[in-house]
């Protein structure tokens, strides 16, 4: 789910960013840092939207290095997986076990254990792709499928989630390009 | 009054009251509590067992203060048997008197929900019509407040839960109620919607006990396990039993009449109900047990006239169940198995006890079987005479030994054995001495029970009893597929008890006896009246589990834990936990559970979890499993290597094979060398991590953007085309990526530098600045400025083998090759272009790459490194250093426009710089006179810029502005390390050079030894200068060229045009040939 949130950052700066454009360079360095970050709690930093300049506060300066820290405000647009969300997501890769689709920079990992039992034994190395039993559903790189989100692992800086396409109205959504 | 009214039907109902009848109440009331103050001890350990949580003390105090308080209306008979049973009971048991009070709380309950009176008003003395007052009454009401407080809650309790039985209601309601009631106990039962249902009889207790009414065992099944989990759990909470709810009394009947019985009452209950006199009954079940019926109503009286007349009951029987007992009554205990076809069994008597046997069919309706089991035939006793026999039967337990014929023959019975058919089976056996022996197993028909029963889970086969079972085929294996079905069968589950028992050596009792369970874990009941209620172990006590429910809304009163028995649980994995494998086969591993999957009939269930970092699946008991954030790279460490560790490989022919470990097993690794070869090696063969090695190393990519170890790149050609990955490790210029999303090779794959193309906005802002040329990130490698004394680095002994080379003097200067051999003094290089091995003096050649070919410093040995003037030199050297610290902490510099570096450390050095160097422009533009300042050369520094940088005005035109020395921040120091040569690759007779004194054009006619050459002007003149005098001449269209490096070096031809960085030469066969435009270097056009 996308959402706005209010989030804080501190901002390390060398004495070489110093400048009449401190503040811009702050900024820049902010959405350098964050944007593609997934956060804990909060999700992906999917784009910094805005960095109000009166919540810049004049920074600290760390004795031991001279860099000076800034305590930065934003807002951000964040994606965070839930847990039974149902998402669309782009199919990226299709492996034996399963294939990974992504919603943004979320990559969800739908196993064929979560897959309708007719595409259980499905998949095709050939084509690279996940076919059920009557044909009539091919899930390949760059389909699109409607998922549901079982769980999610956070790590550093990253969240993954595993996803299944076993209920009613999930699946294929799209053909993709090719078909 | 219409509570009153019920009972009063009740006792119209009954045959006219009279002394006769109520002595027979009295008796039967008094039987009742004796057999209770019989029961009531035995029974309390193992209720307080089940642990029905919601009966707390303080329920327990209620009743005793609500005991006081109904003696006030009670009628004067009750209230005299009453004080009869005060006087006998007292100081005997408290609990009697408790469970004896429940059937007149329960009048009391009609009469109060009844009246539809708000609280408290009812217990208005002038509002109640009665008969009696005792002192002891009056005084107790005005005296005890707490306990009126306590009643009104109590009340209100009652209320809530709605209570009417009109007898206006008509049988099709009834029917309706049942119906819904019936369906109710299907679904999930909402409490909230059940408090709604407030003129339903029985709502409140409609999902535990009402909708037992219709149901007999065969329903029980199908009436469970509709519904969500999560609100089935929750309603089963609610709905165990409490003192609001009605009672129930248990009635002794002859066994096998219970549902006949039942019947019974219902139809009496119809039609009563139709004649407008209802009995006061809310259900009547035949449960599990064996003659005995149970009734459940509020009034003890309702239940004395439902039973009443009813045929083949026992009245005097009654009797009142225990609260705590009442959901054990309802306890569904599944049906003991019967032996089924292909499970193991233990012969229990006779010739085999104690023998396995596997079922082979099933009899008579499960009451005999056919079991296959290893024989004991003792044929040495064949021959001895009767008397003998028996003796030796009763003292020799023969051994167990399959049948074999062969056997038989060489013994001389082979005549008593015959062929023949299994009595009732469709298959021909050997028949000996009246036993039927097939592949050498017996068959033997069995009574279950008796003869055989079932292993069970505290003695299952044996790992020794399923080899002996099985061993036949192993010693004769030309049956191959018709191996007998029963060796087949121990032969998977001994593969099955190997796989539990792992090579661990974890017994299997270790992982059965808590079933895996730990304080902390969360677990689903599978077993009792709260199945599929899903909790935390709080504690643990040896087979006792105290458990909280995960949902915090319940309310089970008390402490907020439930005791549970180990068995009647099971760990909980849902699907998506991260978890760890604590037990087995795949002890350790960690990943993510994809399914959770119930095997046949076993209360187990596997997950199938996908490893974090092998990306595979495993199937795993879900005992075995905890939930765990940590992650596991299979087998840590060995010989002190780990996973991803980059190695130096040695015996695979090359010396400088280096590898990335993918994969530690247990005495080995699987390492996918810089070829992106797999292969596994053992410890002995690795010669060292050059972890630390990779993590400093730079490369570049197909744009020239510098890489690292932990940056994103795209691959842009290749067989990984389109892949996007991390660089995990770096070897020169073989990137080991990985990428989450390959199975293979724990995700390494391996591709050069240059086919990849750095992802994210890193790269963008250092495209961005290359173009506007603020700062170029092609400049020149600034180690070279080191010097000669930094060339000699990297000359070992060995380490020479196998990289590439170029020579640097005499007859084959200027060619590129690979060493082949070393020796103290000597290498001999395997030339690039000839197909020769040339010996070379050592000090002649000077490293440019690995074994793969040329790294793309051809130009390092810029000129513009030597002639620079000295101090502005070192001035320059400054701003690197501060540039070249923040550019390893995070790159930052590097981005910067303009204007921010003036904030930059040596900034002001850069301007003087800039100054000294002002003339240097970069002049290698085409409209240019080649005659140009001999700086112009250092346009040429950038080794690197081969991709990008084109060599057109427009392009050059910012470039004249910046600085040289400013570029350089932004090398690729190690890259470069060890091969700084003394002289410039173009350096070679016949090139054309220009002297940097006078920016005369000159052509070098020889080399001498001490680096200074002999130079040809253009007035014939000759001059002898040093090579720190001179600098290359750009080559222009239509000029003679030498190729002094990449794949063509040594080629000589006519420059043809230019395109871009690259190009086009004709060459003396006229040929045509693409060359990088770096590479090349003007020659005089005829030697």
């Amino acid at each position: 789910m996308f959402y706005v949130k209010s989030l804080k950052h501190e901002i390390v700066a060398q004495p070489a960013l110093f400048g009449p454009k401190l503040k811009s360079t702050i900024v820049r360095l902010l959405k350098e840092e964050v944007e593609g970050l997934a956060l804990a709690e909060y999700g992906y930093v999917v784009n910094v939207i805005e960095v109000p300049e009166h919540e810049i506060k004049s920074g600290i300066i760390e004795y031991d290095t001279g860099d000076v820290v800034f305590s930065v405000k934003y807002t951000a647009l964040l994606l965070r997986p839930f847990i039974n969300e149902v998402l669309d997501a782009v199919v990226h890769q299709c492996n034996t076990l399963g294939f990974f689709a992504f919603v943004g920079p979320l990559r969800i990992f739908v196993s064929k254990h979560s897959m309708p039992e007719d595409m259980l034994n499905g998949w095709n190395p050939d084509k690279d792709s996940w076919i059920s039993d009557d044909k009539e559903v091919v899930i390949s790189s760059g389909c699109g499928v409607r998922l549901r989100i079982k769980g999610r692992t956070v790590e550093q800086g990253n969240i993954t989630a595993i996803g299944t396409i076993k209920d009613s109205y999930l699946g294929l959504m799209d053909e993709g390009e090719e078909g | 009054m219409s509570g009153k009214k019920l009972f009063r039907v009740g006792k119209h109902l009954r045959p006219p009251p009279s002394e006769e009848e109520n002595d027979d109440d009295d008796s039967s009331d008094e039987e009742e509590e004796e057999d209770e103050d019989d029961e009531h001890p035995p029974n309390k350990p193992s209720t307080s067992k089940k642990s029905n949580a919601n009966l707390s003390s303080e329920e327990d105090e209620e009743e005793d203060d609500e005991e006081d308080d109904e003696d006030e209306e009670e009628e004067d008979e009750e209230e005299s048997k009453k004080k009869r049973r005060r006087s006998s009971a007292k100081g005997s048991n408290k609990r009697s008197k408790i469970s004896s009070f429940f059937d007149e709380e329960a009048e009391d309950d009609d009469e109060d929900e009844d009246e539809d009176e708000p609280y408290g008003t009812h217990r208005d003395p002038d509002d109640v019509v009665r008969k009696h007052y005792t002192a002891e009454d009056i005084r107790k009401e005005q005296m005890d407040e707490e306990t009126r407080e306590m009643i009104a809650r109590q009340d209100r309790r009652r209320a809530q839960a709605g209570f009417s039985f009109g007898e206006e209601r008509s049988v099709a309601e009834m029917a309706k109620e049942i119906e819904d009631r019936h369906r109710m106990s299907r679904t999930a039962v909402d409490r909230r919607m059940l408090d709604q249902r407030h003129h339903r009889p029985t709502g409140r207790a409609g999902g535990a006990s009402g909708a037992s009414v219709a149901r007999d065992d065969d329903d029980v099944d199908e009436g469970e396990g509709g519904g969500p989990e999560v609100t089935n759990a929750v309603s089963q909470q609610s709905l165990v039993p409490s003192v609001s709810d009605p009672s129930l009394w248990m009635v002794s009947c002859s066994t096998g009449k219970e549902q006949e019985l039942i019947i019974q009452i219902m139809n009496k209950c119809v039609a009563y109900a139709r004649q407008g006199r209802p009995l006061g009954i809310c259900g009547a079940i035949a449960a599990q047990t064996k003659g005995k019926i149970y009734i459940e109503s509020y009034s003890e009286p309702a239940v004395v006239e439902a039973i009443n007349g009813v045929r083949g009951l026992l009245q005097y029987t009654m009797r009142l169940v225990p609260i705590q007992d009442m959901t054990t009554v309802m306890t569904v205990v599944p049906k003991k198995k019967p032996v089924t076809k292909n499970e193991w069994v233990r012969m229990t008597r006779g010739h085999y006890k104690g023998d396995l046997a596997l079922v082979v069919a099933v009899r008579e309706s499960g009451l005999k079987c056919i079991v296959q089991c290893v024989p004991r035939l003792d044929l040495a006793a064949l021959g001895l005479s009767k008397e003998e026999q028996r003796v030796r039967k009763k003292t020799v337990r023969p051994p167990q030994k399959f049948f074999n014929e062969q056997e038989l023959a060489t013994l001389g019975f082979a005549a008593q054995r015959t062929r023949q058919r299994f009595p009732g089976m469709d298959m021909y056996c050997d028949f000996f001495e009246n036993n039927y022996y097939q592949d050498g197993y017996l068959l033997k028909e069995v009574t279950v029970g008796s003869m055989v029963k079932p292993c069970t889970d505290e003695d299952p086969p044996t790992l020794d009893e399923l080899q002996k079972f099985r061993k036949r085929n192993k010693g004769k294996d030309e049956d191959g597929d018709d191996e007998n079905e029963g060796s087949k069968a121990a032969g998977s589950l001994l593969d099955e008890l190997s796989e539990l028992q792992g090579k661990a050596g974890l017994s299997k009792s270790s992982t059965s006896a808590s079933g895996g369970l730990l304080v902390g874990d969360k677990v689903e009941v599978v077993e009792g009246d709260l199945v599929g209620m899903k909790g935390k172990i709080m504690s643990m006590d040896g087979t006792t589990l105290k458990i909280k429910p995960m949902d915090a809304s319940l309310d089970i009163g008390g402490t907020g834990e439930i005791e549970f028995l180990a068995n009647q649980v099971r760990k909980h994995i849902a699907v998506g936990a991260h978890v760890k494998v604590m037990d087995g086969r795949y002890a350790n591993e960690t990943g993510t559970v994809v399914a959770v999957e119930q095997l046949d009939g076993g209360k187990d269930f596997t997950a199938v979890v996908l490893t974090d970092v092998t990306n595979k699946e495993i199937s795993v008991r879900t005992s075995q499993l905890r939930e765990s954030a940590e992650q596991y790279s299979g087998q840590d460490k060995l010989a002190g290597y780990q996973l991803y560790d980059l190695v130096m490989l040695s015996g695979g022919g090359s010396a400088n094979e280096v590898g990335v470990i993918v994969r530690v097993g247990r005495e080995d690794f699987t390492v996918i060398n810089n070829h992106g070869v797999s292969r596994d090696v053992r410890p002995e063969e690795l010669r060292g991590k050059r972890n630390t090695m990779s993590n400093r190393a730079v490369a570049l990519d197909v744009q020239g953007n510098q890489i690292r170890s932990g940056d994103q790149v795209n691959v842009a050609e290749g067989p990984h085309k389109g892949k996007a990955a991390t660089i995990k490790r770096l070897s020169r210029s073989q990137l080991f990526l990985y990428s989450q999303t390959r199975t293979e090779s724990a995700g390494i794959f391996v591709v050069r530098s240059r086919s990849c193309l750095l992802a994210g906005s890193r790269n963008q802002s250092r495209g961005v600045a290359g173009v506007d040329g603020s700062m170029s990130p092609f400049a020149t490698p600034q180690s070279q400025s080191r010097g000669p004394a930094a060339g000699v680095r990297g000359k070992g002994q060995d380490s020479l083998i196998g990289k590439t080379v170029r020579i640097q003097a005499g007859q084959w200067k200027g060619y590129l090759g690979a060493v082949s051999d070393a020796t103290a003094t000597h290498v001999q290089v395997e030339l690039h272009s000839r197909l020769k091995k040339v010996m070379v003096v050592r000090e002649r050649v000077a490293v440019v790459g690995d074994k793969f070919g040329a790294t793309e410093e051809v130009n390092q040995n810029d000129p513009n490194m030597h002639n620079g003037p000295g101090a502005a030199f070192s001035a320059a050297a400054t701003p690197m250093h501060g540039g070249a610290t923040p550019m390893h902490g995070g790159a930052t510099p590097m981005h910067d426009s303009m204007s921010d570096e003036v904030w930059r450390p040596g900034a002001l050095d850069h301007e003087s710089t800039q100054e000294e160097l002002a003339s240097s422009a970069w002049g290698a533009d085409t409209s240019q006179p080649f005659g140009s300042p001999n700086n112009d050369d250092s346009g040429w520094g950038s080794s690197q810029s081969g991709g990008t940088w084109t060599p057109t005005a427009t392009k050059q035109e910012p470039s004249t502005s910046v600085p040289v020395k400013l570029e350089q921040p932004g090398t690729t120091l190690e890259t470069h390390a060890g091969d700084n040569d003394e002289t410039a690759v173009w350096f070679m007779e016949r090139v054309c050079v220009q002297l940097k004194g006078d920016d005369r054009p000159a052509v070098i006619k020889e080399i001498n030894p001490d680096k200074s050459a002999l130079v040809e002007l253009e007035d014939q003149s000759t001059k002898t200068v040093s090579f720190d005098e001179v600098s290359r001449i750009q080559p222009k269209e239509k000029d003679m060229v030498l190729v002094i490096g990449g794949a063509d070096v040594g080629v000589e031809g006519e420059l043809v045009c230019i395109d871009g960085s690259d190009a086009i030469l004709k060459d003396a066969n006229e040929d045509f040939k693409i060359v990088d435009f770096v590479h090349l270097a003007k020659i005089a056009s005829d030697g």
